[in-house]
């Protein structure tokens, strides 16, 4: 049995009749939400990998696949976009775990220098600079101030996205910033 | 208010992205979309049960009720097999 969203309220009168073409396996609907959706959800991924396009480019291309892959087990959706996002999120979660997994092996042969935070914050006067020190966090600090400062999500629902409590994530938070603060101050 | 919300509202943006990754996406997603419905129609599959250049790779997905695997990940580099609808559908 598939599972069942809430119809389409965006307005877009084709968004629907797209949506059961694909179920239907019609090959132009595919190329349709591919074109659709590419830039946007480019972007979307890009901002969440910290600029890296590599890694941007597996998600796109694995969200993509996996929701014409997937589309005969969805009944409805709310909107092809929440859908694409909805997939886009699954991806970039499995990304994250994977990163966490490689970092603690990369720690397990490391010592690292923890730098001292700044006690002022630094204005940043370019998205390539945020990126950057985005860049230079660790894979769980990256995921949990885009989680909060990207998605806007609650403390609560960070907590069950990372499976910890929400004392543990305000915490995690904390460390987050100090650690994105400490990497702006190097690229000073 | 949180002093990084201000930062944070500059990383979105829409981006077009690389001609030969969206490329290689929309024709992966069409191979796939096709794969599943209505009925494979797998010439490659036709005088033998496998295909052992993709069988043994990483992260690949079932087609549907097709046996072929489609390398998901890399799916634009993924080789062409003769006969193989699939794939001649991402290198024509």
């Amino acid at each position: 049995m598939g599972r069942t969203a809430q119809p389409e309220p965006d307005g877009d009168p084709d968004a629907q009749a797209l949506f059961q073409r694909l179920r239907q396996g019609d090959r132009a609907a595919a190329a349709e939400l591919h074109d659709r959706y590419a830039a946007r959800l480019y972007g979307f991924i890009r901002a969440r990998v910290a600029g890296d396009r590599e890694a941007a480019a597996d998600i796109y291309q694995e969200t993509f696949v996996s929701v014409v892959k997937d589309v005969h087990r969805v009944e409805r959706v709310e909107t092809l976009w929440s859908w694409l996002l909805g997939v886009a999120r699954h991806k970039l979660a499995d990304f994250y775990r994977r990163q966490v997994r490689e970092e603690a092996a990369r720690h397990a042969l490391t010592v690292l220098e923890t730098p001292e935070p700044p006690q002022d914050f630094r204005r940043v006067e370019s998205r390539e600079q945020l990126l950057a020190a985005l860049r230079k966090l660790n894979p769980t600090h990256q995921r949990v101030l885009c989680l909060k400062y990207l998605d806007g999500q609650t403390t609560d629902q960070i907590a069950l996205e990372l499976n910890r409590t929400p004392k543990a994530v305000e915490s995690l938070i904390d460390r987050a910033r100090l650690a994105l603060r400490a990497a702006l101050a190097e690229d000073a | 208010m949180d002093d990084l919300e201000e930062l944070f509202a500059n990383l979105s943006w829409d981006e077009v992205p690389p001609a030969d990754l969206a490329r290689g996406t929309r024709n992966a997603m069409k191979a796939v979309a096709r794969s599943h419905h209505p009925e494979p129609d797998c010439r490659a599959q036709r005088g033998r049960r496998a295909i052992p250049p993709l069988a043994i790779l990483p992260d690949m997905i079932l087609c549907g009720p097709c046996p072929i695997r489609l390398l998901v990940l890399s799916v634009s580099r993924a080789p062409a097999i003769a006969g193989c609808p699939y794939t001649e559908a991402i290198h024509p």
